[in-house]
């Protein structure tokens, strides 16, 4: 499903240069639900950006699905964000001016979907994630657990293979984590999406299948688990 | 998907409301000014052509004189036309020739003097100008003489002599009603006719007067009371149907100096087409300053959608990574751009219909450009579909056009970077 060879990413901060990533490499296969843990500035959010599309690795190749994307143009890897993956952040990244279901309707505009079928897909992840009423609302009149949900129902609308989530309950409190953790966990187990997760929370490392560590830009190790 | 784009370009524009409207307020002033401008200039080419036309395109002016060197194209005496200008020395034409030409339909003749006059309702004298006309001359040239209406009694007859026709204020400054008498030159001429009362003043006001104020006669009283048989002022030829108007004007010239009494002629053609030339400098002129006002606005429009997208990096950010295009972006943040325009223009347009029409009222009331010797003056600014399409059109434009490189740096932004941004 996902693959890294080699990936290298390093950010100029005026003269000196930032190693993010110094060679990972990585293979994830279908429906697996993998966490990346290590500690701050280890170059986790930059990996997920680089597999999300989302960046172009300096170095290295990376495949999604078989396909070779470090490669692609800027509008192609647009598109594959668009239709193949979904995102979820730690700070939510929802527009704060448009409403719950507008937020979740705006992934399925940029890919020319008509309003109404727009409207009664955003409206049946909306009620999934258990926001069916809060349609009208604005991010800034939810709570932080809620505005997480109304992430991830964005993050479906498309109906992506592949779901990155950066520590999605690094922001709520534990009540909260784990009802966000509760949905994102069922989307591998009930739908069979391939998940990755990256947190500092061991209590979330513990749904995963398999846990990856970072450190200064290198995967150290990886610690299975079994899951029943 | 247009309609989404312009749901969110809408919202992008409310949530950022005071400055919006004022970027907006800079469109409006620009396009009003435009607006304004170009529906009062077409308001009065209309009105030119319509005053002119009712004259009739067909009629010639003829002046005793020559053209001054240099002033072929504009003869000085054309400038009392314009200009209101004092009354002119004639001369004495042999009209007769010109009757004689194929070319010619009709000639009138009109001779002014000033003559001391008397009446029983006046103390002491009047030192007063008075209008010759030749018999038929208002019926030959009834456009000419549009505003020319009694109020009561009736025109001269032919042969008639020591009658005279008044304008409403002079009959009531020489105290006297129809059938009265009063002295001109020591010569007793009865009252016949008085005129309405016509507001607007003449645009031969130079050379005819004042109507409200003109004292006409039978032309061949002012020759028996002048002198000078055959002297005229100023000579109207009428073209023959069919017969070229410049060319039968030349023939005017031709034969006036082999009479050896040489005419400037002007046609209402040329006075037209002079005063459009005019009015289209004066229009580019303004246009060019409105332009500068639009382009004002325009900037306004550049600055407020430079900053909304500084405002609105993180947002770009997050349309990025779930699927935006660079095309996708830069389409919303143009469609922004162009609908600030747009609202611009629209209230523009409003306004600028407004104060066209409030400076249309100022101009007819100050403006004398009426018909000829009197007649009502009336202009209106004129509000075309084609005005209000293309001011639309226009603000639409140059608000997107406005919006480009905002909205390029906005589409080039990296997703990463653009999601970090604070
Ligand atoms: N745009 C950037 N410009 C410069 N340096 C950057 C940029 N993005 C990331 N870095 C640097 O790259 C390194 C990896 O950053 P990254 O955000 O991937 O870390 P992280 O593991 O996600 O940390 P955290 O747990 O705090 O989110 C850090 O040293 C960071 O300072
Ligand atoms: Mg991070």
């Amino acid at each position: 499903m996902v693959e890294l060879v080699d990936v290298v990413k390093t950010y100029k901060l005026g003269k000196t240069e930032v190693w993010a990533l110094r060679g990972v490499s990585l293979k994830v296969e279908e429906a697996e639900f993998i966490t990346i843990m290590g500690p701050s500035g280890s170059g986790k959010s930059t990996l997920l950006h680089v597999i999300g599309c989302l960046d172009k690795p300096d170095e290295g190749k990376v495949y999604l699905a078989g396909q070779e994307v470090s490669v692609l143009s800027e509008d192609r890897l647009a598109e594959l964000r668009g239709k193949f993956v979904g995102f979820v952040f730690q700070t939510f990244n929802l527009v704060p001016t448009l409403s719950t279901l507008e937020n979740v309707e705006l992934p399925m505009i940029f890919q020319g979907m008509p309003r109404r079928r727009r409207l009664a897909r955003a409206e049946e992840l909306l009620e999934r994630v258990g926001l069916g009423k809060r349609l009208r609302h604005l991010p800034a009149e939810l709570s932080g657990g809620e505005r997480q949900r109304v992430a991830i129902a964005r993050a479906l609308v498309n109906d992506p293979e592949l779901i990155l989530a950066d520590e999605p309950t690094g922001n709520l409190d534990s009540a909260s984590g784990a009802q966000v953790m509760g949905i994102i966990k069922e989307l591998n187990e009930q739908h069979g999406k391939t998940l990755i997760v990256v947190t500092h929370d061991p209590e979330v490392a513990s749904y995963a299948h398999r846990t990856i560590h970072i450190r200064d830009g290198r995967i150290l190790e990886t610690s299975a688990e079994v899951k029943a | 998907m247009t309609l989404d784009f312009l749901r969110l370009s809408w919202r992008g524009i409310k949530t950022r409301k005071a400055r919006s409207i004022l970027t907006v307020s800079g469109i409006v002033i620009g396009v009003a000014a435009v607006a304004a401008l170009i529906s009062i200039a077409q308001g009065m080419q209309l009105t030119i052509k319509r005053e002119f036309e009712a004259i009739g395109y067909d009629t010639i002016l003829a002046f005793p004189g020559q053209a001054p060197q240099g002033m072929e194209g504009m003869p000085g005496r054309m400038r009392p036309l314009f200009f209101g200008g004092g009354r002119e020395e004639g001369a004495t034409l042999d009209l007769g020739r010109l009757s004689q030409l194929p070319q010619v339909e009709a000639v009138g003749a009109i001779r002014t003097e000033t003559a001391i006059v008397t009446s029983p309702g006046l103390e002491g004298q009047g030192f007063l100008r008075v209008t010759g006309l030749n018999p038929g001359i208002t019926q030959s040239f009834p456009g000419y003489f549009a505003g020319f209406s009694l109020a009561e009694g009736r025109y001269f007859e032919e042969g008639e002599l020591f009658s005279v026709i008044l304008g409403p204020k002079v009959a009531e400054d020489l105290g006297v009603s129809l059938g009265g008498k009063i002295t001109i030159e020591n010569q007793e001429f009865e009252v016949i006719g008085i005129l309405e009362e016509s507001e607007s003043r003449g645009m031969l006001r130079g050379l005819s007067g004042d109507p409200n104020y003109g004292i006409y006669l039978p032309l061949a009283a002012v020759d028996s009371l002048f002198g000078e048989p055959g002297k005229i002022s100023l000579a109207l030829v009428k073209a023959a149907e069919g017969a070229d108007v410049k060319q039968t004007a030349q023939l005017v010239r031709q034969a006036m100096t082999m009479a050896g009494t040489p005419v400037t002629t002007t046609t209402v053609q040329e006075m037209a087409e002079m005063a459009t030339r005019i009015m289209s400098s004066l229009q580019t002129t303004l246009a060019a300053i409105a332009a500068i006002s639009l382009l004002v606005g325009a900037i306004g429009v550049m600055n407020t959608m430079y900053t909304a997208v500084l405002e609105r990096v993180r947002e770009i950010g997050i349309m990025k990574a779930v699927g935006a295009k660079r095309k996708h972006i830069l389409g919303l943040f143009l469609l922004e751009s162009g609908l600030v325009g747009l609202i611009g223009g629209l209230l523009g347009v409003i306004v600028g219909a407004a104060l066209s029409s409030v400076a249309g009222r100022f101009i007819a009331s100050s403006v004398t450009m009426g018909r000829a010797v009197t007649g009502e003056f009336s202009f209106s600014p004129v509000f075309s579909a084609g005005l209000i399409i293309g001011a639309l059109a226009l603000s639409f434009g140059l608000g997107a056009l406005a919006g480009v490189w905002p909205a390029q740096r906005a589409a080039r932004l990296n997703p990463v970077e653009a999601l970090r941004y604070e």
